[in-house]
């Protein structure tokens, strides 16, 4: 088992983690975490194959997402803090005024 | 259709034909302090119906110089589905004279016939008398079927509004509206028929499909046109079964019968018939079958008309027999002498309805048997009856005598309609004598037969006018028929002179049964009298609706409440519960969504894996 194989066990773990949390959570900060989380797999996927090819190109579009998941971070905390304002609650849960 | 124009003058006789009653029943019929002063009314449709004669009149000395006039109508993609026009020939001349003739004497009577009645139904009646003279007159000039058909529904409307004139009686709205829908039964065969034009000759114009038919006859189907036609023609002329109405149009004043039952609604049938009868050369089937309903009528209705009480209704049954007469002659081939016995019925039938009037008139009654003896206080009535009653039964030399001779002629190569048209020759003068021996001889059997009163010139002038046209017309039609169709034969046959035998031997039955001194109602055999009075047909006519149609409408409604209705009731039903089903898939929940979309990308993603190698 190569170097590589444990990059890329580390990104599934961290991703499948992300997605338990995106399925689990109920805070929506909590989700946004889970969200990161699935983002980052992905970006060690890209780094860890970058050194194995031996080009830049895949650091330079895992920097290119860190940014790209930042600026979705900024959106998605004022989305929490709207559904603060306006619930009182953060609970995802408690927002379903689009169920049948 | 390149022709060339007709002479302007001619176009504008033509034309002010049937505008001048359109005018005058506009004219009525809109401005209400005209219509609502019944003399004004009537001398403005009187004036309109002599100015519409006079210009038949001019245009009858010029019949050589036939013209088509087409004017093009409803364009659609460059041709033009339709025409409306003028066809003045041979064939229209005549009927324009007799049409305007009757109609004139008929308005001219009506004056005189209803003073009694207010000026606002006055103005009603000659509002409907003037529109009908214009539908009737239209009718006649029309040039192709689909104006004869908008002038025939024109036609079957205005005889509803007369029959309908005293709508406060049940029994004229229900005889009226009876009039309406028979004949509409039949005109739907019309209806069809134009359909059916339009598919085989992909025209409606008369002449047009004339020439089609001359160029090269239909291979197939060419029965088809004729026979739908005739479906019209036989509810307007009222040949059976569609004859029911006739009888009860009776209700209508007696002025409006005699219009009706001499020069147009009845007429509309038979000129109809003649206008087409050149689609007749192309299906002998049809022709006999034609010929056969035509002779049956004729006899069927003869017979009721012997039984009848009411003197209107003999009247009326006469009508009906003599236009089996003149549809049989058609049937048999010779249109000409169905088209002269038209005109020379129009004549004396429309002169025997108008002296019965009169003496309904003075009688206040239809009952033959509250009659007798009028003759005494009526002279000039008793006289024109008569002569009307010896045209009809075919005396030479008057007018039925020419006609009828003729078409006894044309029916003398098949047996049997020839029997069945003898048969009528000696029932007409049968009836006839009876309804005018007790009418008008013997003693009076009511209070109010006993001093009968004349009527005044106004009624009797028109008679006088109707009564010299039914003597001369036939010999004048004789001679004129010679140079207008030089290639009709027009000949005295042995069976003509058989036939006028016959007819005094039917007078003679009258005389000798119905005399002043017997003075019998009813002299025929009781179970004949039975048969004839028991309106059969009628009862035929309620069973049908009341277990044939009504019948089927249940299974239709049934069939659309149910059946179609239901489908796409469950149509919807169905929606509506897989949609209430379905609502709960969307269950608000972002977690779910996210799960959602999770599982389909898995299936995806197996799919590319494993799936579509």
């Amino acid at each position: 088992m190569s170097e590589i194989h444990f990059c890329l066990l580390l990104a599934a773990l961290l991703f499948a983690i992300g997605v338990f949390g995106l399925l689990t959570r109920r805070n929506a900060i909590g989700i946004l975490l889970s969200v990161e989380l699935m983002a980052n797999a992905v970006n060690i996927n890209l780094v860890a194959f970058s050194r194995v090819h031996g080009g830049a190109t895949g650091q330079v579009f895992a920097l290119f997402a860190i940014a790209l998941t930042v600026a979705e971070v900024a959106v998605g905390l004022a989305l929490v803090i709207l559904l603060a304002r306006t619930r009182k609650s953060i609970d995802v849960t408690q927002a379903r005024d689009m169920h049948g | 259709m390149a022709e060339a124009p007709p002479p302007m003058n001619l176009q504008q006789l033509a034309l002010a034909i049937p505008l001048l009653p359109l005018a005058a029943a506009a004219l009525i019929g809109l401005v209400r302090p005209i219509g609502r002063r019944g003399g004004l009314a009537a001398v403005i449709s009187i004036a309109a119906a002599a100015a519409s004669l006079g210009c038949a009149l001019a245009l009858l000395s010029r019949t050589a110089e036939h013209f088509v006039l087409r004017v093009p109508w409803l364009p659609v993609g460059g041709r033009t589905l339709a025409e409306v026009g003028l066809r003045f020939d041979g064939i229209s001349a005549p009927m324009l004279v007799v049409v305007g003739t009757v109609a004139l004497m008929v308005q001219i009577y009506s004056v005189g016939y209803l003073s009694d009645e207010g000026a606002g139904p006055r103005g009603r009646y000659f509002t409907w008398q003037s529109l009908f003279l214009f539908a009737m007159q239209g009718f006649v000039l029309s040039p192709n079927l689909l104006q004869l058909f908008c002038f025939y529904e024109l036609i079957g409307l205005c005889s509803y509004l007369l029959i309908g004139y005293y709508w406060e009686r049940t029994s004229a709205g229900r005889a009226a509206t009876k009039a309406f829908w028979i004949t509409k039964l039949g005109d739907i065969g019309f209806l069809v028929g134009l359909l059916v034009a339009w598919t085989q000759y992909k025209s409606f114009d008369l002449e047009t499909i004339q020439h089609a038919l001359e160029r090269g006859p239909l291979q197939s189907g060419a029965w088809i046109l004729p026979a739908l036609l005739f479906c019209g023609v036989a509810s307007k002329s009222a040949q059976f079964p569609l004859h029911v109405w006739l009888p009860d149009a009776m209700e209508g004043p007696t002025p409006v019968s005699a219009l009706l039952h001499a020069a147009t609604m009845v007429a509309a049938g038979v000129y109809l018939l003649v206008s087409t009868s050149f689609l007749l050369a192309g299906a002998p089937e049809v022709s006999t079958v034609i010929m056969y309903v035509g002779a049956f009528t004729a006899v069927f209705a003869a017979i009721q008309g012997a039984v009848q009480h009411d003197i209107k209704r003999v009247l009326a049954y006469s009508t009906c027999s003599q236009l089996g007469l003149m549809v049989a002659a058609i049937g048999a081939g010779s249109v000409m002498a169905g088209y002269f016995h038209l005109v020379t019925h129009a004549f004396f039938k429309a002169l025997l309805f108008l002296a019965a009037g009169s003496a309904i008139h003075a009688v206040h009654t239809n009952d033959l048997r509250q009659m007798g003896g009028l003759g005494r206080g009526m002279r000039w009535t008793g006289l024109f009856f008569g002569v009307g009653m010896l045209a009809l039964a075919g005396i030479p030399p008057l007018s039925g005598f020419f006609s009828k001779e003729l078409i006894l002629g044309a029916l003398e190569e098949h047996p049997v309609a020839l029997a069945l048209g003898l048969a009528t020759t000696l029932m007409t003068p049968y009836y006839m004598g009876r309804a005018f021996l007790l009418a008008f001889t013997g003693k009076p059997r009511s209070q109010s037969a006993e001093h009968p009163h004349e009527s005044g010139w106004l009624m009797r002038g028109p008679m006088l006018v109707l009564c010299l046209l039914a003597i001369v017309s036939g010999g004048f039609l004789w001679s004129f028929g010679r140079t207008i169709h030089e290639e009709a034969e027009l000949h005295v046959s042995p069976v003509g002179f058989f036939g006028v035998g016959l007819a005094l031997l039917g007078l003679g039955l009258a005389w000798m049964l119905h005399g002043p001194r017997k003075a019998t109602i009813d002299a025929l055999p009781k179970a004949v009298l039975e048969a004839a009075r028991s309106s059969l047909v009628d009862n035929l006519y309620v069973f049908g609706w009341k277990h044939v149609l009504y019948v089927v409408a249940v299974v239709t409604a049934f069939f659309d409440r149910y059946i179609v209705d239901g489908l796409m009731n469950l149509l919807g039903w169905a929606g509506d519960k897989a949609g209430g089903a379905l609502r709960r898939v969307q269950t608000g929940l972002a977690p779910d969504y996210v799960l959602a979309l999770f599982l389909g990308l898995l299936a995806l993603v197996a799919w590319g894996v494993w799936g579509g190698s």
